[in-house]
């Protein structure tokens, strides 16, 4: 007879033990490889609807400051082999629905013209769509209650390349129309087109671009490309000779008689990257500043509302410097102010927050001129929107205030004559000092004829001037879906993470099983050596028997993990759909994570079967074959003999004793936020020296002799607990997952976020500020017409750095804010200060750059489940000119209203984004009482500005809603395992009390009645339960010292009272009923059977 | 009278036809007597001792205990006539490995509360002088030989003062230096201290120590011999 043989005998004569085994050890298999199919199933789910939003294009053209024409991706078609390319419009707008005023913010229009249909697995009739007329996807659908032929209006802001709060800048111009729903798209139709990395389902409307553009006052234009190319070809030479000049935003014009060409910028003020590239293009080039002042005043006599002009020219011709002046010859005689006359210069210009504010300037004249006869005229005025183009000055729309009134009639006549042209000069250095603001520094640029012709000067700009600078970006797709995709939340690792206590107690069940399978097979292996078997011989046997199990056992699993991964993604896809807006997972059946979740469990398995093994095999024979009619091993061959057990836990409980109070003391020292992880370790240290503690006085109690009168005393009590003592370590494991169970689900609780207890404490996660708005439009301050103070912040979007995005935010959304704001409300709570303490105003550090990088805060949550980061690390981000910018993380806030972005200050945001016009984040300040008056006030004020506007504590609880979803997970999961955890308590009753049986028959035989006898067996068996519970109890409670003082005073105590309550009556119940059932029995046939 | 058995019958169920085991058989024991019951394996003699002891109950007829009915007496009143009135002693020694010697003779104190716990230790630690095993009070079953656990077991049966010990095999599993001892002690207990004694064996030594013996076959008794 083989090995192979003698094994496969005694897989079928034993067949129900290594049933029961291959059962546990599929158990293992099927949780490790369930979690892993899970995270395999995540990433390929958002891989696949990432891909799918952005219509599988291979990039994406994003344009922050400027619009192309539409007619791009024609020419790219037309002229690039095996490309697809589609030109979009894409703009934020609000939907009011007629019928009931129902508003729908954040809504996405997109404009679409045929090309689209390259990117859609199924056409999207866009010929079909009039002009007021749109398609809509499910989820506006579903929010906005729409259905085909439904009315509704939408509400945008034209896009201009103006910025609004910057001086002369124009406010966004809204404008609506009304639509109908001509259908509703599919996916397929590339209904939730998106280049954001979000999860998340937008909120897509669909309208011809041609009618979106003329609209939006870019009649022909789009700003978005979706391209795909062949091979490896990359966009970026692609696009530079499709570019125009106006596609760059600049302006070429005669100036001087037509002697000099002009180049403007669409935004007014030239960058210095511009400045650059066109001073290298030609040296020589006269660099111009024009600018708009208030008043020239002198001795009481004031000029108002005219230009100041500088110049390189005029710098060499007056050699001009600091605060000199020259007049023009209408201006010294308005004035009457003669050479030497100081004169004081009043304008509006930006401050660091990008707020325009009146400031003045004194000057002393140093010549005054005939403007004519120095080529000073009309053309030095810039393309001042409200301005340049209105006949009649009274009719100025500057984008600054003017007070009219101060307007003469001669101002009137000069205007009428002259028009912009320039009253003064100062020198180019002192209007630079005084007049730039974040867009730039210049106004024009101009060229001598004699030099250049204009379309070689052109084509020099377009070929010089990278389309980054203008302010386009290439997305690369596949490389930022694989980016976001790859280090988004690894929910397999979080499972698995969180299955980490029902892989424990899998693995607890398996050593049990594994003793007992050996123990009861002792005269077999006593046998074997008997008749002159190697131990090494006998390991091997039980070793194979062992593989063979746990491979039928990881069989099993693996198919098992891949129906626990179906059920786990069924619960996900319903959180999913249900609190994140994003399609249903998919199922993806990965091999890896099949061999990977299976090879564990066996291990683990294998793991189990050599711990309970190594030992059996060197009892001798003689103790071995004695074993049956003992029934317990000399003490000279159970564990660790050799030395005082009581005195060896003893020993551990006290030095584990110093470790978890010196984690319990720097518990207490924490923050808020940090402070729950902290307890929680505290929490797990005791639990560790509380089951020392336990097995210390379980050996104790052992080796005491209770004497009495000389005589050792035995009660029914203490002759209860040590028959459930016989067996230490399975004792201790009865115990242990018991109080494990319990403090892993109480704990968990202790989690659990709920609403601040004072929300409007500014410590709170709500900064205490009372409500939440963000707009779709941007806002600007002069806008916001309300009594209530508030704390506005600019917004350059990106990808939901929040825990509502499962993706990695690889481009974030960024908030500028006027950092003093904060600061003096003392807002929000940090929860990791960096390198600055308690004293320091962390917030006024935001403007401190180090080296070039940028100081940010982010929200906890995002910066180490989002982005993947923590405090001191560094980022990268793009700037609007496509140049990538270092921000350094700080410090980080407790999770609250700001979760989702990153936050820099005001003055850097602008300096990144120049271009971004308002605000569109808020936060306001508003007492309860007034709260829901405050957030309806807001509503309707915003509305056509598509603004959500939510109490700060419903935006919270969003938030709270995700995380809390993800703790009930962990909840489901720690129940399953303290489900396990009983049953493996029970499991281990009743083999005790299978094992007992000859002892019940002896004590029934003694005369012990079957009641008796019961509560022999109770007392032992709620020993270990009550020692168990209280073991757990402990830790459970120091994890919950934060909710006891006040950190999370919502904590679920009912929900935790009933967990408890219900293991304790689960608990009861089954030992009363295991017992009262076993006990029916009849014992006498065993001892009849013996 | 110790006890009366009156035209026992006992019957099992065994492949769906009923196995006669016990059958019209009656017996008396008085006090003082030693009875030895042989007879084949199979033939009924642990199903006697278990109608004697309480622990099973006959088909039809009656058991009396110092002339009282049994037969409608309830498991806790049962119980009582076990720990008082009777004394067990099995092939094997049962005596449970968790407990010390002195704690295993103990426990047949701890089924009804009344006792007194400290003439109850007063009794076990005469009753292990008188059977030699009082300096291995502290020990472990797995501690001793064959002959002090089954002394030990005696001690057990003892404890209680019972009138009446049931030995089943008391020498079966001991080899035949520890065999005598233990008859020559069981003899000494019947004859010094006045215990009566009821043993099923296969053993002819410890048969010829009691002073009656019966032979059980098909169910029925037999006297074979004795001292009378």
């Amino acid at each position: 007879m083989t090995l192979l043989t003698r094994v496969f005998r005694n897989l079928v004569h034993y067949w129900k033990q290594h049933l029961l085994l291959a059962a546990g050890t599929a158990l293992a298999v099927a949780i490790i490889t369930g979690a892993l199919l899970l995270g395999a199933s995540v990433r390929s789910s958002l891989k696949e609807q990432a891909a799918a939003k952005t219509g599988k294009a291979d990039y994406a053209l994003l344009s922050t400051v400027n619009s192309f024409n539409s007619e791009l991706s024609d020419k790219i078609l037309y002229n690039e082999k095996d490309a697809k390319a589609a030109a979009l419009l894409g703009t934020g707008a609000g939907l009011i629905k007629n019928k009931n005023g129902l508003s729908l913010p954040g809504i996405k229009v997109w404009g679409i013209d045929n090309n689209i249909n390259l990117f859609t697995q199924k056409t999207l009739p866009v010929e079909n769509l009039k002009d007021d007329e749109i398609f809509i996807n499910q989820r506006v659908a579903a929010k906005a209650g729409l259905k085909p032929g439904d009315e509704i209006l939408l509400k945008f802001g034209k896009i201009s390349s103006s910025v609004s709060d910057v001086p002369f800048g124009q406010e966004t111009e809204l404008t609506g129309s009304f639509y109908r729903v001509k259908s509703i798209l599919e996916t397929a139709q590339l209904s939730d087109l998106s280049f954001n990395m979000n999860q998340t389902i937008p909120l897509n409307i669909f309208l011809p671009l041609k009618s979106l553009s003329a609209n939006l006052g870019i009649p022909g234009k789009a700003n978005h490309l979706m391209l795909s190319l062949p091979g490896n070809s990359r966009p970026e030479k692609i696009l530079q000779p499709y570019l125009n000049m106006a596609d760059l935003g600049i302006i070429s014009r005669n100036a001087d008689s037509g002697s000099l060409i002009e180049i403007l910028s669409d935004q007014l003020f030239f960058n210095k990257s511009f400045e650059k590239i066109l001073m290298k293009i030609d040296p020589e080039a006269d660099r111009i500043l024009s600018y708009f002042f208030n008043t020239l005043s002198s001795e009481g006599r004031i000029t108002p509302y005219s230009i100041v002009t500088a110049s390189d020219r005029f710098d060499r011709q007056f050699s001009l410097s600091g605060n000199e002046i020259i007049l023009s010859e209408w201006t010294a005689a308005d004035l009457e102010a003669v050479k030497g006359d100081r004169v004081t210069m009043a304008f509006y210009r930006e401050n660091q927050t990008g707020n325009v504010t009146e400031t003045a300037s004194e000057f002393i004249v140093k010549e005054i001129i005939n403007a004519s006869l120095y080529h000073l005229d009309n053309s030095y005025m810039p393309l001042f929107p409200g301005l340049h183009e209105v006949k009649n000055c009274r009719d100025w729309k500057p984008g600054v205030d003017i007070n009219l009134d101060l307007i003469r009639k001669k101002d009137e006549e000069y205007w009428n004559s002259y028009k912009g042209t320039p009253k003064a000069v100062i020198s180019l250095s002192k209007a630079e000092e005084l007049f730039s603001n974040r867009l730039g520094s210049l106004t024009a640029f101009r060229f001598s004829k004699d030099k250049w012709k204009q379309k070689d000067l052109e084509s020099a700009i377009i070929n010089n001037i990278s389309p980054g600078t203008a302010g386009y970006q290439w997305l690369d797709l596949n490389k930022t879906i694989t980016g976001a995709v790859d280090n988004s939340i690894d929910l397999g690792g979080l499972f698995l993470g969180l299955s980490f206590f029902l892989i424990a107690a899998a693995a607890i069940l398996l050593i049990l099983l594994y003793r007992h399978s050996l123990t009861t097979r002792m005269d077999e292996w006593g046998l074997l050596k008997a008749t002159g078997y190697p131990n090494s011989t006998i390991k091997k046997l039980i070793l194979t028997e062992g593989l063979l199990t746990a491979m039928a056992g990881g069989i099993i699993g693996g198919f098992s993990g891949i129906l626990y991964n179906r059920f786990l993604l069924f619960l996900l896809s319903s959180f999913f759909t249900g609190t994140l807006y994003a399609p249903a997972l998919t199922e993806t059946v990965s091999p890896i994570a099949i061999i990977t979740g299976t090879g564990c469990g066996i291990l683990l398995s294998l793991g189990a079967l050599l711990l309970s093994s190594s030992k059996t095999v060197k009892i001798p024979a003689s103790i071995l074959l004695s074993f049956k009619g003992n029934r317990e091993l000399p003490e000279s061959y159970t564990p660790a003999k050799r030395f005082n057990k009581a005195r060896l836990f003893g020993i551990l409980f006290l030095l584990s004793i110093i470790p978890s109070s010196a984690v319990l003391v720097y518990a207490f020292t924490q923050t808020q936020s940090g402070a729950s992880i902290w307890f929680f370790l505290a929490g797990t240290f005791f639990l560790v020296t509380l089951v020392f503690l336990f097995l210390f006085l379980l050996n104790f109690l052992l080796k005491k002799k209770l004497k009495n009168d000389g005589f050792p005393k035995l009660s029914l009590f203490t002759f209860g607990i040590k028959n459930v003592l016989r067996n230490p370590g399975r004792s201790t494991a009865m115990v242990l997952i018991l109080a494990a169970s319990l403090f892993m689900v109480t704990s968990t609780g202790s989690y659990r976020i709920n609403t601040p207890a004072d929300p409007f404490s500014r410590d709170s996660g709500t900064g205490g500020f009372g409500v939440y708005c963000e707009t779709t439009i941007p806002v600007s301050e002069k806008e916001i017409v309300t009594d209530t103070e508030f704390v506005p912040f600019r917004l350059k979007p990106g990808d939901d750095a929040s825990c509502l995005n499962l993706q990695r935010a690889v481009n974030p959304s960024v908030i500028g804010v006027d950092w003093k704001e904060l600061s003096e409300r003392k807002a929000f709570h940090f929860a990791d200060r960096g390198t600055f303490n308690r004293k320091d105003d962390v917030w006024s550090k935001l403007d401190e750059q180090t080296d070039g990088t940028i100081p940010a805060i982010a929200d906890e949550t995002s910066l180490s489940w989002n982005l993947g980061n923590k405090v001191g690390d560094t980022i990268e981000i793009t700037d609007e000119k496509g140049k990538v910018v270092k921000l350094r993380f700080i410090a980080s806030l407790s999770p609250g209203l700001l979760q989702g972005f990153i936050i820099i200050s005001e003055k850097n945001f602008l300096s990144l984004y120049p271009s971004t016009s308002g605000y569109r984040v808020f936060l306001i300040e508003a007492e309860k009482k007034s709260l829901i008056k405050v957030k309806n006030e807001l509503t309707e004020l915003f509305a056509d500005h598509g603004a959500e506007v939510l109490c700060a504590t419903e935006r919270l609880q969003q938030f709270n809603a995700v995380e809390n979803t993800y703790l009930s997970f962990f909840l489901i999961l720690g129940g399953l395992g303290v489900i396990l955890g009983l049953g493996g308590f029970f499991i281990l009753i009743i083999r005790q009390m299978v094992e007992s049986e000859r002892e019940f028959a002896l004590l029934t035989a003694l005369g012990f009645s079957r009641a008796k006898i019961s509560q022999v067996v109770l007392f032992g068996n709620l020993f270990l339960f009550l020692s168990g519970l209280m073991i757990g109890t402990v830790p459970s409670f120091i994890s919950m010292l934060p909710v006891l003082i006040g950190y999370n005073p919502d904590y679920p105590y009912l929900f935790s009272g009933f967990l408890f309550i219900c293991l304790l009556l689960t608990g009861l119940t089954a030992i009363y009923v295991i017992i009262k059932f076993f006990l029916k029995r009849n014992f006498i046939l065993t001892l009849k059977n013996e | 009278m110790v006890i009366e058995l009156k035209n026992i019958y006992k019957s099992y169920p065994s492949g769906g036809e009923e196995v006669r085991v016990l059958s019209d058989l009656s017996l008396t024991v008085k006090r003082g007597d030693s009875i030895a019951v042989t007879g084949p394996s199979g033939s009924g003699k642990t199903t006697l001792l278990n109608c004697m002891g309480l622990l099973d109950t006959p088909t039809s007829g009656n058991v009396l205990i110092d002339g009282e009915e049994t037969a409608s007496l309830k498991e806790k009143e049962l119980a009582h006539i076990r720990n008082r009135k009777i004394g067990f002693v099995f092939q094997l020694h049962y005596l449970l490995p968790q407990c010390t010697l002195w704690e295993n003779v103990l426990i047949p104190s701890l089924a009804f509360k009344k006792d007194n716990q400290k003439s109850i230790a007063e009794r076990i630690k005469k009753i292990l002088s008188l059977l030699d095993i009082a300096e291995l009070s502290q020990a472990k079953p797995y501690a001793l030989s064959g002959g002090e656990r089954q002394r030990a077991a005696i001690a057990r049966a003892l404890v209680m003062n019972p009138s009446l010990i049931l030995l089943d095999e008391p020498t079966g599993s001991l080899d035949s230096e520890n065999a005598e001892k233990i008859g020559v002690l069981l003899k000494r207990l019947n004859e010094e201290e006045g215990i009566t004694l009821v043993t099923v064996t296969h053993s002819p030594y410890l048969a010829s120590l009691m002073n009656k013996r019966f032979y059980l076959r098909q169910g029925a008794l037999s006297e074979t011999g004795g001292d009378k």
